[in-house]
Order: structure tokens, then sequence, then C-alpha cells
């Protein structure tokens, strides 16, 4: 790859993306939202202090990001999705501005897009990197814009326009794996300082696009649950299982309007319906905590089942925690609806990963059988065991997709997923 | 308590906080110690050090910096022997560097532990207000040994002498390194500390009196952590040691002040303990036992590759996924590098090629570029990159190296195979087999169990380099007949036999692990279940034995039941066995011990042996039968005879579950000592009337054909036959005149008057 170089080590991107890399593969990062905002926030950070000079280095060095993160953990597509979504963002911001330039070919560059021209570089690497919180999101982003008058005014606009012509049709020699970025040269030698400028200029628009997508993700919970009270009537029996921060948002919204019962499986190995029961208890919602053996048994009591996911797949199926499975075909066999909730950075757009064995994220023997066995380490001898942490669900398992974007049911899915990222980055 | 008890309350808060503090900015250390100090994988590490050997396709010294690096550790020391070189490209180009600081120290001088903790010392690299982690032997953990850190610091606070915490596991199989602990559960202060190997197992254990005496202020109870499984039917295995250790700077200072530290376990640890003078503390922590703070996430699996065993054992483990989240699927230099099946089964994604009829028998891994032929059967393996595998050949819980070409009809089992090994066609590998780097084996080769064959001749460790240089003539014709003339390699000697080279060292000085009756155990593939030592193993052996001994051609079978262990096969019963016996029983008889007591001295000294009651039973009655007096008159032969199977008989008949083994043991003895021999009958009659032997299976002896002489070697055979005529007679008469009780007395005369020995000295 052209940009293969772009992460140079001992710089500190290098080390930020290593760094979360290490954390996503030792599992010390788990679930989908906090991957998301991990990778958000690691993005953030990259852009603020890496200098490029075309939108296209970025690109490819975002992608590389992506790729890497995809690669420490190939079971959370969050990451991957996060990165193409901010991807997609930074594409329409960039064409926004281009056709802002070339509508306004004489003036000197103003609007939203200038601000961070002059300012200093330091400025932005001086700030805290391993940030937390997110800045506040501002629409007026432009504090510097009187500043605009001392910039060098790029005298040939209209090389922008063949800038942008150019771009598309690299989309396709860019699959044929032809050298770009020769070409890129070879066609912006003339301009190439220019181009530096205005793609260097951007870098506030782009930073307020991630600021865009975490503040997203932190409003995720509330945005899904919003329409909690037009899902969940009064008296209805709830089931759910494991613990999703966005089933228990879910829910807690909707009994502020509506009175009802929930029944949490407790989704053994890892127990997490408990904290769920407890969590929920505590907000005095009448909770019943049952093992996953019952689930068929209680099912036909069962009004409607609401479910959490891991990630969801182009074609309407998903991948949730092991003993969804179990839950979803019960309620088939019973007739209740099931209702899948979800935050859209968990929408991938990949269509057959459930066709691989591994993709349910085996897991430690550990968990099940404890580690104080007879085996050579305290394992158990002799005893083979699966225990795998996620389950994919078909999609004609699922009746409706509740998204802070709306209701879809599982046939809309792609159509979604076509919207939310472009085309050039499905594959990262 | 000291006079500055306030102020020293207040300085542990104060450094309470700062310890926080500390944790968090402080880098944490780690020293790895490249070399195992012993010879266990020799054979494999001629062109690497053993830290770079690949378990499961990765070196060990990554999953030791991945454990390392878990566990956030900033700054870690190599402390490299041999092979620096190699463990220094290594760190190079492995991508740990960007996490962590890595350094590689090496040490021509350091021949053990000891010396390296000396060398640490004076290049003075650590942290001295802040303890490091120390790694003996390569690691594969997914356990945070952070938490180990925290908590040995919360000792600290109480404890101000506290210098080091060791890490114990729970669970764990039998291994033939297991300690024996004394530990105060409240403290989780030791106190005590002992080797305990497996082989010869030791029944009895010294532990000073200090402790129990003067026991530390505020200890109430001590207890005692074994290294062996509680017992055979539950799960719950012993205490382990992991082999990590929490040090304060003030462990390679004592290292150095005290030079003959060399084992850290058996010197510095013991030393430490013993040691008045020192007035240091050691503590250990039971991983696990922290409580957890919901981080489910990590694991709590934590081993070490100490030998072949343990090499095998964890190859397992990682494949079955214990180590999540490091299996083969998820790490690795390469993400996605393999691709998980059914069955934990692992090909690389990069051009395996398997035939249409490779049979594939999980849990295994196949590296990249390898290539599996027809019909060829991998079974619970790991297989290198660039690997290739004939036809028809069978592999069977292997570890194999990269590059290596193995041909067809092979079988392999149990094995590890270095890098580069080229077998041919029809090699047969016995079990345990350790095949260096670079070794060719030819067409048709079999090796036995246990073999070695390195690339270079064996040298022994104290051999002067000049000396004895060249192979003799008897050594080269051992290796052309077995290795043939095809094959590249040499064989070393066996475990057992590399003893021989170290002999000279002090028995008292050597380790107990490295004593080769225990060493051997360390080897890939003996199995230790054949080695419990519980009663009821022991009784099925001997029952086992009896029922074929009698039989001599039926021994071959009892062999095959215990296939790991010729030399504890039932024919080879070591001749301490007779000495230990007869000296027992002697004293039992002058001493005049009571019948239990003798046989339980007996009993315990079959399984000490594991000699097999029939032995001990033939052991007895010939002695018995040498304490007899056979030169007066028969009354009085046969009224001695009496007394002592009376007296005595208990001990034969308790180590037999069938009496008329007894009678056979007596006439065998009579065929071997001439003046018993005609008094046979006598002593038969002395067995009736002592009650020791009944009717019935007198009658059953009869019946015996061993007890015709039939399977006795040709020239005893008449012997056995007169012999046997002789009692014959006389249960021929006792059972006529049990069935003919009127006539009992007539009877009785005529039976004496049959027995003409009798009839004499009347």
């Amino acid at each position: 790859m052209a940009y293969s170089n772009l992460l140079k080590p001992d710089e500190p991107g290098t080390l930020l993306v290593e760094k979360v890399c290490t954390r996503l593969r030792r599992r010390q990062i788990v679930g989908s939202h906090n991957i998301a905002l991990e990778t958000a926030q690691l993005i953030y950070a990259i852009v603020r202090v890496v200098k490029f000079s075309t939108l296209d280095e970025l690109l490819a060095l975002l992608k590389l990001i992506g790729r890497r993160l995809n690669e420490a953990n190939p079971k959370e597509l969050a990451s991957g999705n996060i990165v193409r979504r901010i991807l997609r963002l930074f594409r329409e911001e960039y064409r926004a501005a281009a056709a802002t330039q070339i509508t306004q070919p004489s003036t000197p560059l103003s609007g939203p897009e200038t601000p961070g021209l002059h300012a200093p570089s330091s400025h932005y690497l001086s700030q805290d990197l391993s940030m937390t919180t997110t800045p506040p999101r501002t629409q007026n982003h432009s504090p510097n814009l009187g500043g605009t008058s001392t910039l060098p005014v790029p005298s040939r606009a209209p090389s922008l326009s063949n800038f942008v012509a150019f771009r598309h049709s690299r989309a396709q020699l860019e699959r044929s794996g032809s050298t770009l970025s020769e070409l890129t040269q070879a066609a912006a030698s003339i301009e190439n300082e220019e181009f530096m400028r205005q793609s260097a200029k951007l870098k506030p628009i782009f930073i307020q696009a991630i600021e865009e997508v975490i503040g997203e993700l932190e409003t995720t919970h509330d945005d899904v649950a919003k329409g909690a009270r037009e899902h969940i009537h009064s008296a209805e029996v709830i089931m759910t299982l494991g613990h999703s921060k966005t089933v228990e948002t879910f829910i807690k919204h909707a009994y502020r309007d509506r009175k009802f019962t929930v029944i949490v499986v407790e989704s053994a190995p890892s127990y997490l319906g408990h904290t769920m029961a407890k969590s929920l208890s505590a907000s005095n919602i009448p909770t019943i905590l049952i093992p996953d053996s019952s689930v068929h048994a209680l099912m036909p009591r069962v009004t409607k089942v609401v479910l959490g996911a891991h990630s969801i797949l182009a074609n309407g199926g998903l991948f949730a925690l092991s003993g969804t499975l179990s839950a979803c075909l019960a309620a088939k066999a019973f007739s209740k609806p099931v209702v899948v909730t979800t935050g859209q950075f968990k929408f991938a757009p990949v269509w057959n990963l459930y066709h691989e064995h591994g993709a349910v994220d085996f897991q430690s023997p550990g968990n099940v059988l404890g580690y104080e066995g007879d085996g050579s380490a305290g394992g158990i001898t002799g005893v083979t065991t699966n225990a795998p942490y996620y389950e994919y669900i078909r999609p004609e398992l699922i009746n409706l997709f509740v998204t802070n974007e709306g209701d879809h049911s599982p046939s809309y899915i792609y159509r979604i997923i076509k919207e939310a990222y472009d085309e050039e980055d499905v594959e990262l | 308590m000291p006079p500055a008890g306030k102020r020293a309350q207040a300085t542990k808060v104060e450094s309470k906080a700062r310890a926080n503090d500390e944790l968090d900015d402080t880098p944490l250390q780690a020293v790895v110690f490249a070399d195992s100090y012993n010879r266990r994988f020799e054979v494999l590490c001629q062109d690497q050090p053993r830290i770079l050997l690949p378990l499961c396709s990765v070196p060990l010294l990554t999953w030791t910096l991945e454990s390392l690096s878990l566990s956030r550790v900033k700054q870690v020391f190599i402390f490299c022997g041999a092979h620096a070189d190699k463990v220094r490209d290594f760190v190079e180009s492995s991508p740990y560097r960007y996490t962590m600081d890595i350094q590689c120290l090496s040490s021509k001088t350091a021949r053990s532990a000891g010396d390296a903790l000396r060398d640490l010392d004076a290049m003075s690299v650590l942290n001295p207000d802040f303890p490091f982690i120390l790694v003996h032997s390569p690691l594969v953990s997914n356990y945070d040994l952070s938490k180990m850190v925290e908590a040995h610091m919360a000792r600290k606070e109480k404890d101000k002498d506290l210098i080091m915490t060791m890490g114990v596991g729970r669970g764990g199989s039998c291994h033939p390194e297991s300690p024996v602990m004394v530990v105060d559960p409240s403290s989780s202060r030791l106190c005590f500390y002992a080797q305990n190997p497996l082989v010869p197992r030791h029944s009895r254990l010294k532990i000073p009196s200090s402790i129990f005496l003067e026991p530390p202020p505020g200890v109430d109870e001590w207890e005692v952590w074994s290294g062996t499984p509680a017992n055979s039917s539950s799960h719950q295995g012993g205490y382990r040691d992991l082999g990590v250790d929490i040090c304060e700077a003030d462990v390679p200072a004592l290292c150095t002040e005290n030079f003959d530290y060399h084992d850290l376990r058996r010197h510095f640890v013991n030393g430490v303990l013993t040691s008045e003078l020192l007035g240091k503390h050691i503590a250990v922590h039971l991983v696990g036992s922290e409580e957890s703070r919901g981080e489910s996430s990590n694991g709590m699996y934590i081993d070490r590759v100490r030998d072949t065993r343990t090499y095998g054992d964890i190859s397992m483990d990682v494949l079955n996924r214990w180590t999540f989240p490091l299996t083969p699927d998820l790490m690795g230099s390469r993400k996605g590098e393999y691709e998980l099946r059914k069955g934990n089964v692992y090909i690389a994604r990069d051009h395996v090629s398997l035939g249409r009829t490779t049979a594939l028998t999980g849990p295994l891994l196949i590296g990249a570029r390898s290539a599996l032929n027809e019909g060829t059967h991998i079974i619970s393996s790991t297989l290198g990159q660039d690997c290739a595998v004939g036809p028809h050949t069978v592999i069977t819980s292997s570890y194999i190296f990269d590059n290596v070409t193995i041909g067809d009809h092979c079988q392999v089992t149990q094995c590890i195979i270095g890098t580069g090994v080229k077998i041919g066609n029809g090699v047969k590998l016995g079990k345990g087999c350790l095949i260096g780097d670079g070794v060719t084996l030819g067409h048709g080769v079999e090796l036995p169990d246990f073999m070695r064959v390195g690339r270079i001749r064996h040298v022994p460790e104290d051999l002067d380099s000049d000396e004895e240089d060249e192979e003799d003539e008897e050594e080269k014709n051992e290796r052309l007949e077995i290795l043939g003339h095809d094959s590249v390699g040499f064989i070393w000697p066996s475990e057992e036999e590399e003893l021989a080279y170290d002999s000279d060292e002090d028995e008292d000085d050597l380790d107990p692990y490295e004593r080769p009756k225990n060493k051997k155990y360390l080897q890939l593939g003996r199995t230790l279940s054949s080695l419990s030592e519980y009663p009821e193993s022991c009784s099925t052996l001997s029952v086992a034995s009896s029922s074929t001994a009698s039989t001599p051609a039926s021994l071959a079978a009892s062999d095959d039941s215990l296939p790991d262990m010729p030399s504890l096969a039932l024919d080879a019963v070591p001749p301490e066995f007779h000495a230990e016996a007869s000296a027992s029983l002697v004293r039992a008889y002058e001493e005049g011990h009571s019948v239990p007591n003798a046989l339980l001295e007996l009993r315990t000294l079959v399984m000490g042996y594991n000699a097999g009651i029939d032995r001990a039973r033939g052991e007895v009655t010939g002695f018995l039968m040498s304490k007899m007096d056979f030169s007066g008159p028969a009354a009085s032969i046969l009224e001695h005879a009496t007394q002592t199977w009376a007296r005595w008989g208990g001990l034969a008949e308790g180590l037999s579950p069938d009496l008329t083994n007894i009678v056979l043991d007596v006439q065998a003895y009579s065929v071997s000592h001439e003046d018993a021999r005609p008094w046979f009958g006598v002593v038969l009659r002395g067995l009736y009337e002592s009650d020791l032997v009944p009717e019935e299976d007198l009658i059953e002896w009869r019946s015996l054909s061993a007890a015709k002489g039939e399977g006795a070697a040709d020239k005893d055979k008449a012997l056995w036959g007169e012999l046997y005529a002789k009692g014959k007679a006389y249960v021929d008469v006792l059972e006529a005149m049990d069935s003919d009780s009127e006539e009992e007395d007539e009877e009785e005369e005529k039976g004496e008057e049959e027995e003409d020995d009798e009839e004499e000295s009347d």
C-alpha cells in the first residue's frame, strides 16, 4: 500500500493506536458501545496531531487505523463502523467545502472552513490527548475568523473542481490497484501547495465532525429509548437477556409512563443478567431473574422479548450474547414479538460473517469449569468445553429493530447501511 | 511494638497513598530469566535459547511478554545467558518494544538463578524503592500480575520485613516438582518451604519446631499447602509454585551477600526462612484470591514452561482456549493468522494444503504453508510453518517446529521435533522422543521411547571441551545401529544415564527435582497416573501380579498395562527389596513383633519397591522355612513347624489372596533347599494343624498343575513331582479322613503310616 508507512513508529499517533489495539486484543475494552467511543476518541486525538497534506492521505491513514483496530479484535465490528462513519463525514465535509469554493471563486476563503488555517498546530498538540469527555458541541466553531485576511489566497480556484473530478475517477483506479499517489501528484503538481492548504484548512471541520460522532454515541442510549413508550404497554411482561445498556435505558425510560414486569435471563456463564436485574430492581421496576433453562417454560407468559445486540449485519441478522438464539426460537414458537434495540453504530457492512466457525468468539473453558481442576495449570483434563460468547440470530427471528434513527424491519437494514457508509470504505 | 508507633502509623497512611500513586506512576519492572539453568530442553536448544522455542508457533518469549504487558509492566529486563544475541534480535523486531521498554542483559558467567540475581544487583538497573516481578521460566498467562504486586504492597505496609511474595496457584495436576509449604492463612506469610519430588516419594517431612514453639505474633494456626492433589476422585488439585515472585530490591542484594545462594527456592527461600539473623519475611499470594472487581474479562490461567511435560500440557491448554484471549486465532504477530474450526482446530489461512482424506482430530494447530497428504492423521498436535507430512503418517500429541519434513507411513507419538528436521519414510518415533534442530532421520529408522537425538554430540556439563571430543567406536556402532547410515545426528544419553556425569556432584547438594528418577517424569510422554500412591491402586497392582506371576508367559501382558514405566514393571523388582524384606523379617522374628505390625512393614516395602505381593509372600514363606529346624525327629519337626506357622503364618496369609499360594511357595522352597525336601509332608501338615491352610485349599493345591511341576525348569521338574507326590499323599489322607469321620482314628493311623518319615520318628 502506498500509505502503509503512514504510521511511523515513535510518533505519538502510532503509540496511541498501538495502545488501543493492545487493549482491544486483550479484551480490556469490551462492549460495542465502549469500543465505538474509544475508536472515535482515538481518531479525534489522531486527527488533531497528525499532519496531512491531502485529504486522501488522511483518509488512508484513518483506513489503516480502522484496519488495525479490526485486526486487533475482529469480533468487534463497532470500531470499523465508527471509522467508516467518520470517513464518510470527512468526505461529505470536503465536498461541501469544495462546492463552496467553486461557487465563490474570487473571494478569499471564508465561512466554516477557514478558521483553523493559521491556528498554530501546537495549539492542538498542547491539548490533553487522553481526553475522556467530549468537548461541547459548538455550532459556532470559528473563534479565529478574523484572521483569515492574512492568509495567502488560492489563486487557481478552478483547480479544485478538477481535483474533485479526479477523485471521483480515482475510486475505480483504486480498486484496480494502480499507484494513485503518483497519479495525484502528477495531476496536482502545479497546485500542490494550494491543495495542501485546502485540506489542512479543513481540519477544524473534521474535528467537529468527529465531535459530532462522539456526541451521537454518547446519547445513543437515550435516543434509542425515546420511543420506548410506543413499544411497551402497561401490564406487559418483557423478557430480556444479559446486560445490554441500550435495553436497560429503554426499559427504564418506558417505566416512567407504563407499569410492567421484566423477566431477566441470567445468561450463564457470564451472568450478566444478574447485574441487569439488580440495576432494574434498583429503579423499582418489578424484576424476575430466571436461569437460562427456564426461557422456554416462561415464554407463554411473556408478551414481548427485548434484546440487545453485539453487532448487526447487513442482511438483518445479528450477533448477540449466547443464549439469545434460544430465547428468539422460543419466542417464535409462541409467536411473541422480538424487538432488538440498538444504536446505529452497530450496523456493520458485512454479510457472511456467520459462516465462520470462530465468529462466535469462543471463550476460555475456565469461565465454565473454573481454574482449580486437576489439569496442568488448574484446568480440567478430558473435558472439551465450548463456550461461545456470541450467537448468530437469523433475520427472520427478529420482528423489529429500534434504533436511534427510527424503527426498521430486518429487511431494511441493508438500506440504512448503504446510506451510512461510503461505498469506498466498506473494505477498510 | 516500636516506640515510634504513632509516627509509623502516620507514615503508613502517607505511604499507602504514595504506594497507590506509585503503582500508577512508577513503571512496573519485570525480570525474565531467559536461561533455565537446567538441561531439560537442551537437545532442542542448540541454536536458540529456550525462551525462543515456539509454543503453538509463537515463541515463548512472546507469550511471556504478552503476559507481562497484560499486567501493565512497563520495563522488562531479559536476563540472557547463551544466545543473548538471538534474544536481542528478537526483541528488536518484536512489536512489544513500542509498548514496553525491553532491555536485554547478558552474562556469560551466570550459572544459576542466584548468579543472575547477583549480576542484576551489580548492574543496578532496578528501581530500589519499588518491587519488581521476577519470572523464572517462560510464562503463559492471562492473569493480571499487577494484582499480585498490589497485594504485595498491601502486605508490605503491615510487615516492613517482607521482601518477597511468591505466586501460588490453586489446582493443577501432579507434577514432579511440587513443593510443600507451611503458610499462615491470615497474613499469607510463608514459614516453611520444602521441595517434594514425586520420586522417590518422601513419606516424611521435617518441619523445624521453632515455627510451632515460637510462632510470629498474630499467628494462630499454620496451613500446610501441598503440591499433590488431595485425592484421585476430586478434581481439585493441590497448590503449585508459579515461579513468579514479586521481589523487593533486597532480594538481589541478599543474593550478593550470600554467594552460596544458587537455586532461588532451595537456597534463597529456605535461607531467608530459616535465618533468624536476616529477619526477612516471605509471603505467598494465591492467584484468584483477590476479590474480583467485576472484571470478567481477566482470566486466571497461569503456568510456566518448566520442562517438556509442561510444554505439552500448556500447548494443549492454549489450543483448548484456557488462555483466552491469548489463543492462536486471536493473538500472534498478524491477526487472523489462524482460522478456528470445529473442535479447536486451528489452521493458518496462508496456503495450508490438506489432502482430501487428511484426518484432523483436534485440538491441533497447523502453521502457514504446511502441506498434509492423503491419509495423514493428525491428533492433538501442533505443526509449525512450512511443514510437509507424507501420506498415511500418523502424528499424535506431538509438537513439531517449523520447516519439518516427515515422510510417509511414519508414526510420531508424543515427540517434540525441532526446526528443519527431516524424517524419512516409515520412521517410527517412540514416546517422548526429542529430535533436535537440523537432524535427519533416514528411512525406516525406529527410535525407542524417550530417545534424544541432537545434531551435535551431547557434551556433558563438567567435561573439558578438548577431552574426549571424538566419538569412540562403540558409540558409533550404537549410533549406526539405531539411526542407520542415512541419518545425520547423534544419540544423546537418556536422562538416567546423564546422572553418571553428574555423579561426582555431592548427592545432598543436587536439586531433589533434578535427581534422575524424578527428572524422568519431567519428560513429555511419561504418565504419572500409575505412580499414584493410593493403596487401592497398589492392591490392584498386586492382584494383577498374583494372577500372572504363576505363569511367567503372561508377564508381557502386565507390562503392557504399565507401558510408561519399564523400570517399574513387575519382572524388574529391585534387588534391594529382597535385602530390605529379609532384614525386616529378621527384625520382626528376633524382636517378636506382632504379626499385624510386621505385616504392615512388609506391605510398605511392597509398595515402596512396587514388588508385588507374590514376591513378598515368597520372601516370607522362604524365611519361615529357613527358620525351621529339619534336623530332629519328625515329631519335633512337626511340632516346630506347627508352632512357627501358628505364630508367623499370619504374615504369609496376609500377603496372599489365595492360600494355595502359600503351599506352592513352601513347595518351591523345598525344591530349592535340600534339607527341607524330605520334610515337605510334615510342613504341609504343620500348615494344616496350625489352622493356617484349611483342607479345601490343600485339596485345591493338589489339583493345581503348577504343583505338579508344570512351568518349572526342566531340571527341577522331577523334584517338583516328587514333592507333589509327598504332599498329595498327605492331602489324600486328609480328605479321606474328613469324608469318613467315623473312621477318623483309623484313617489317621493309616495316614501316619503312609507318611514314612513320620512313622520312623514315632
